[in-house]
């Protein structure tokens, strides 16, 4: 692919929607420590809507809190700013790429179902391996495949070609977005987590998912959602795709020193916990 | 920093746009100056009306941009500020937690944590505080300035599971509460990444008033006072340990002495000062040479520190003057775990009373085996003694009959029976010696005996001008005695005593109940002349078979006396001083209450 062809497909891909003001302010809010709690619930407030699904969520048997959470600004003292922040983004990101009518390439509903499945694993991972904030992993399960989405929209054609090659020879999707498009979705999810300014936590597991070797700044989270996407793909929930499972790099996921009674209680558990989970497809 | 990026990005946005500007200045200035050749008819106002188009959307553009990087910059203001306000605060943060880690017990880390929250980052009434784990579950274990109703409200919070979803989700949190606080804080104390307790505050503070740094200040603060707390039980366990050994060592019945490697004393609990009769301060820290009588034992050590090996076990005597003391030791070495020798142990125990029964005892085995020696031999004497008598008796009378009376011969054998009785009283009196103690007791009080032979023994001693005391105590309670061998006893003190003393002395015989050392109860009787006193060396000999250092008698009485005295299980002693007086001592045992009472006689 040559580097100007390359260089005007990034270019249509910058074009994708930038994040409402309101989850900019928030991410900024969040860096800041002397936020209060009442200053997160206004700004979410600017955004009715927002703070519906906020507030739905954070009442849902997804948290399982023992009791009934009236405003946006409790939510902030109970379960934590980042979750909130974290909350706000998963929210605001389904609603971006909803159903704008033309003809879609792959079966959304699916790709929604393996996101999910991806954050609830990553969720569990997370606790398991002491990863230090559990929404921020289901966060990151949750956007680590948006590239996809992105590609779909603003590179149609092309893609179309991809997702053929996908069928024709059994490809992975990456390989087959290599070969037609001389980037995958992985990269656009880099482009994206710059063009939305997230968090650099969270843009590494965006973009190296498939090369946690690759990461910088969060390698933990990065094998983390590299592991659940695995885990999700052998465990057929939703489909990203491709129907085949990517190769494991062991390195990224040796410090986990997860047993097989941890990969049994993943297994057995995963349902249930998806299930809960199930609240957050209501809002695509 | 993402604004750092929002203001490049805006800044970058704001060059392009410039750009753009300048290029459309540019395509309009073309378009003025090829106005003078463009034909009539050519609409410029259309041309330049998509290019005002344009223009203006990029200044509105241009105008948003600038408007964002000035609130960008408004903020990066307001973060420096806060920049330097934090380091204010961790600096703050930094010497509090250093505070909490040099608390040492339970009580002052919590202290101090509650102060310092309550000073530093969040004002709260009342406080609890619970305990446990996530395997346990937790307790309410303190709580602080918790009123009637704010610990209702404790409990209706904990009823209502909150407690239970800190303890799962290990985070800090801030709810709303009932009553007189509005605020509830919940902050779990992690110790690595178990969960040991719950901190729940009641804070005035508007629940929405809370910020992140709060949280995390919290946080923070309570972690160090998990660890802090954790090393404050492990600090006590240890103490209760040690003073558990200590007080092993205080309690034990044995001395027990320890010397590290350069011989210096550095245990010797309170029995061992006991036995070797020394002071804790002059010999911890000394060497057990200090102490010249103590010399044995130090050596002993010093032996086993050198061969560093086995135990022994031995008997060593210390002598000092006249004390003797026996004690039985045994050493073995100290090792640590790599088993290095790093001192040496003694333990060790006062024989020196048991050695004095031992003694006791063989003397008493000793004129047991005398006393049958003699019965033996007093048998076989008896019958050739009984011929010899016969025989001169018989040649008495054949004298009689002679012409002269036999006047010459007769004072011989008068002489020789008379030797012959001598002989024989020392036989029947060895044979009393060795008498086989068939006793016929009766339960009486021993006054009545001391009285009794009193009587006897009245008339000699006012002949010879000495008193005759008796200072008893009718109280004491009954023996079980044979009242004639214990008459016979009396009454040869009686009698020794009066020999030994001259006109104007006095005989004081008491009675009386005592207590030996393990408070065992006695009758004592205790016989004490004025007279001429044992001499030291003979003091010890005085019960001896065959000892007397008077002219006549056989030197039995004494040995007789003890033998009774020992077969009614009592015992009998001698205190003198030359010159002043003796005093015999009877301890007996009182009789025991299921023996029968029997009918007094005099």
């Amino acid at each position: 692919m040559e580097k100007s062809k390359l260089k005007e497909l990034v270019a249509r891909i910058e074009k994708l929607p930038t994040l409402p003001v309101v989850v900019t302010r928030i991410n900024a809010m969040v860096q800041n420590p002397k936020t209060s709690a009442r200053e997160v619930g206004a700004a979410i407030a600017t955004d009715p809507s927002l703070s519906a699904k906020v507030l739905r969520l954070v009442n849902s048997a997804y948290f399982g809190f023992p009791s009934q959470i009236s405003s946006v600004s409790h939510a902030t003292t109970i379960l934590g700013f980042n979750a909130i922040h974290n909350l706000a983004l998963s929210a605001t990101v389904f609603q971006l790429f909803h159903d704008n009518g033309a003809e879609e390439l792959f079966d959304r509903r699916a790709f929604w179902e393996h996101s999910l499945g991806v954050g609830v694993l990553a969720r569990m991972l997370a606790e398991k391996v002491r990863y230090p904030d559990k929404e921020e992993a289901f966060t990151a399960g949750l956007i680590h495949d948006v590239g996809k989405i992105v590609l779909d929209q603003f590179v149609h054609e092309e893609f179309r070609t991809v997702v053929s090659l996908v069928r024709q020879n059994n490809l992975l999707l990456y390989e087959a977005e290599a070969q037609v498009l001389g980037l995958n979705h992985a990269n656009v999810g880099y482009i994206l987590g710059q063009k939305w300014n997230l968090p650099k936590k969270l843009q590494d597991p965006m973009a190296y998912h498939h090369a946690p070797g690759l990461s910088k700044y969060n390698p933990q989270l990065t094998g983390i959602i590299h592991l659940a996407d695995i885990f999700c793909r052998t465990l057929k929930i939703g489909n990203g795709g491709d129907n085949r499972v990517p190769p494991l790099n062991k390195e990224a996921v040796a410090d986990f020193k997860l047993t097989s009674a941890d990969i049994e209680y993943l297994k057995t558990n995963s349902e249930k916990e998806i299930e809960k989970a199930e609240i957050f497809l209501d809002m695509v | 920093m993402a604004l750092d990026q929002q203001t490049v990005k805006s800044a970058a946005a704001l060059a392009g746009l410039a750009r753009q500007l300048k290029q459309l200045v540019d395509e309009l200035d073309d378009i003025v100056k090829s106005d003078f050749d463009r034909p009539a008819g050519t609409d410029i106002r259309v041309a330049g009306f998509a290019l005002t188009e344009r223009i203006n959307r990029i200044i509105d553009e241009a105008r948003s941009r600038w408007g964002e990087k000035m609130e960008t910059g408004r903020i990066q203001q307001e973060t420096i500020d806060d920049l330097s306000k934090s380091q204010e605060e961790v600096n703050n943060l930094r010497s509090l937690s250093s505070a909490i880690a040099l608390a040492q017990t339970r009580s002052e880390v919590v202290d101090l944590l509650l102060n310092m929250i309550r000073d530093n980052i969040v004002p709260f009434g009342s406080a609890a505080l619970y305990q446990g784990s996530d395997e346990m579950g937790f307790a309410l274990t303190d709580s602080w300035e918790a009123t009637e109703e704010d610990r209702l409200e404790i409990e209706r919070q904990r009823a209502a599971g909150f407690l239970d979803w800190v303890v799962k989700s290990h985070s800090a949190m801030a709810m709303p509460a009932e009553g007189k606080y509005p605020t509830a804080i919940y902050v779990p104390m992690k110790a690595g990444n178990r969960v040991t307790g719950i901190f729940l505050l009641l804070s005035p503070r508007a629940v929405e008033d809370f910020t992140q740094s709060d949280q995390e200040r919290i946080s923070l603060l309570c972690s160090q006072a998990a660890i802090a707390l954790e090393n404050a039980r492990l600090v006590e366990q240890v103490l209760q340990m040690k003073q558990y050994n200590e007080n092993l060592v205080l309690s034990l019945t044995s001395g027990l002495v320890a010397v590290n490697l350069t011989g210096m004393v550095t245990t010797l609990n309170p029995a061992g000062l006991d036995i070797l009769g020394l002071n804790a301060p002059d010999i911890i820290g000394k060497s057990l040479s200090s102490v010249s009588r103590l010399e044995p034992l130090a050596k002993l050590l010093a032996e086993a520190l050198q061969s560093g090996g086995e135990s022994v076990k031995t008997e060593l005597t210390f002598v000092e003057g006249d004390k003797k003391q026996i004690l039985d030791v045994n050493i073995s070495s100290v090792l640590d775990e790599d088993d290095r020798v790093t001192g040496v142990l003694g333990v060790f125990a006062d024989l020196t009373p048991i050695k004095l029964l031992e003694q006791q005892v063989r003397r008493s085995d000793r004129l047991a085996v005398v006393g049958q020696l003699a019965a033996g031999a007093a048998h076989e004497i008896r019958n050739p003694l009984s011929a010899i008598r016969g025989n001169i008796q018989l040649l008495n009378r054949k004298l009689q009959k002679l012409p002269d009376g036999g006047e010459a011969f007769l004072s011989r054998t008068k002489s020789v029976i008379e030797e012959v009785d001598r002989i024989n009283r020392i036989v029947g009196g060895m044979m009393e010696l060795s008498k086989d103690g068939r006793l016929e007791l009766k339960r009486v009080s021993f006054n009545q005996i001391l009285r009794a032979v009193a009587g006897l023994v009245e008339g000699n001693y006012k002949e010879a001008g000495v008193g005759l005391d008796l200072a008893l105590d009718d109280a004491i309670p009954e023996v079980m005695i044979d009242v004639s061998e214990m008459k016979q006893v009396i009454l040869n003190l009686y009698q020794n005593a009066l020999q030994a003393m001259k006109t104007n002395g006095k005989l004081t015989v008491y009675s009386g109940l005592v207590e030996d050392a393990v408070g065992a109860s006695y009758v004592q009787v205790r016989i004490a002349d004025s007279g001429c006193g044992i001499p030291k060396q003979h003091l010890e000999k005085v019960f001896a078979p065959f000892f007397t250092t008077k002219t006549e008698g056989t030197g039995l009485g004494l040995s007789i006396v003890h033998r009774i005295i020992e077969e009614h299980k009592g015992r009998i002693t001698v205190d003198s001083v030359e010159g002043e007086g003796t005093t015999f001592t009877i301890w007996l045992p009182p009789a025991r209450d299921e023996a029968k009472k029997e009918p007094q006689d005099g």
